[in-house]
């Protein structure tokens, strides 16, 4: 991500216009997983979302850090654009909440992102149910992989059984971020400094990417 | 030089690099002419070819790497180098204090410098202190916090 999605120059100039970014590192954090590590300038590996969602969380705060979105794993440019300008639009009406204080801004954050899994073709049942976490990573929408409509990945069209398998996987992983934040509405950053385990499992995996170097 | 070059992309592969506190002020002479600009080097993002000097007075002002006279770049390798060196890992990569004698929490927020031209900060409590707007610097932002295994300025 560091080597590819955040150089995107939409998201550069998203991150730079609109939010303030920082890092940190789970080094040495038992819900973290494995990886080969990469220098900057190493050529970047072929991943899909949700890859390495145990060594990799883009996590959106409030000033005061609420979490109200997250985005586990690799995200594309394209992708990591759409989730940044979704981020934008839901701050925007926390902040026209705080001054209209008749909705709580946690029903807010849940609601949002119910709608927004509705939009993506998840049924209500598919929203509310209860999501599971294998080794960190979501079990994949098996509805989607028998139905495969409503791709979420942009990077091509289905047309392989294949490609449903990944699109499931990535349904899958999209479905339990947005589940994290209607279950977890406003949890704050110390809140998950405690217990990442809700939002990336307590499994293990071991995340690798690799290149050609072309 | 050649071999410096080398060192750095191979070794460290940084993109963005900096100069620890303390950092004396240098003289750099652009090749468009004029007065030299007298500042220290916080950052150089090697991708882009972009220098970020700190002048006296605190103020932080960008030139293309290749605007400065080759002997002023050789000083600024010099001190990337050290820095290198030193391999002080984990460390803010931006001086923690400046000859205004500001803090860094006063002055940049502790940020660790850009990468791709954005501003990342190491902690979330920096980061807060401008996303709530307390800097003076701009209204309310929301935070975007990565959370990754390794390091965002070298090996993750």
């Amino acid at each position: 991500m560091r080597t590819v999605s955040f150089s995107q120059p939409n998201v550069c100039k998203l991150l730079d216009q609109n939010f303030v970014c920082f890092h940190t590192s789970t080094e040495g954090d038992p819900t973290a997983g494995q990886s080969i590590r990469h220098r900057p300038g190493d050529p970047a590996g072929m991943c899909i979302r949700g890859n390495g969602q145990q060594n990799v969380q883009t996590i959106f705060l409030t000033p005061a850090g609420e979490i109200f979105h997250v985005v586990t794993g690799f995200a594309s440019g394209d992708d990591l654009a759409q989730e940044l300008l979704y981020a934008h639009e839901l701050f925007g009406e926390l902040q026209q909440a705080s001054r209209k204080p008749e909705r709580a801004p946690a029903s807010i954050v849940a609601d949002s992102h119910r709608k927004r899994l509705a939009n993506y073709g998840f049924s209500d049942q598919q929203i509310e149910s209860q999501g599971m976490l294998l080794g960190g990573m979501a079990m994949p929408d098996l509805n989607a992989m028998m139905n495969p409509t409503g791709s979420m990945n942009r990077g091509g069209n289905q047309t392989t059984p294949a490609a449903g398998v990944f699109d499931a996987m990535i349904r899958g992983q999209v479905l339990a971020d947005h589940q994290f934040c209607i279950r977890n509405p406003l949890m704050t950053s110390r809140q998950l400094e405690r217990d990442p385990a809700v939002l990336v499992g307590s499994g293990q995996s071991f995340f690798m990417s690799n290149s050609s170097g072309n | 030089m050649r071999c410096f070059k080398l060192v750095c992309l191979s070794l460290t592969g940084v993109l963005l690099a900096a100069v620890a506190a303390g950092q004396e002020l240098e003289k750099f002479r652009l090749k468009s002419g004029g007065d030299p600009v007298e500042a220290r080097p916080v950052s150089w993002d090697f991708q882009n070819g972009q220098l970020t000097l700190m002048k006296a007075d605190g103020t932080v002002m960008e030139v293309a790497a290749a605007d400065l006279h080759a002997s002023d770049m050789r000083l600024v390798e010099r001190i990337l180098k050290k820095q290198f060196l030193a391999g002080r890992k984990g460390q803010s990569i931006t001086p923690d204090a400046d000859p205004a004698g500001n803090s860094v929490d006063n002055r940049s927020g502790g940020d660790v410098g850009r990468l791709h031209g954005v501003r990342w900060f190491d902690n979330e409590s920096d980061a807060q202190k401008v996303a709530s707007g307390s800097d003076g610097s701009q209204d309310e932002r929301p935070l975007v916090w990565f959370r990754v295994l390794g390091d965002m300025t070298g090996f993750m």
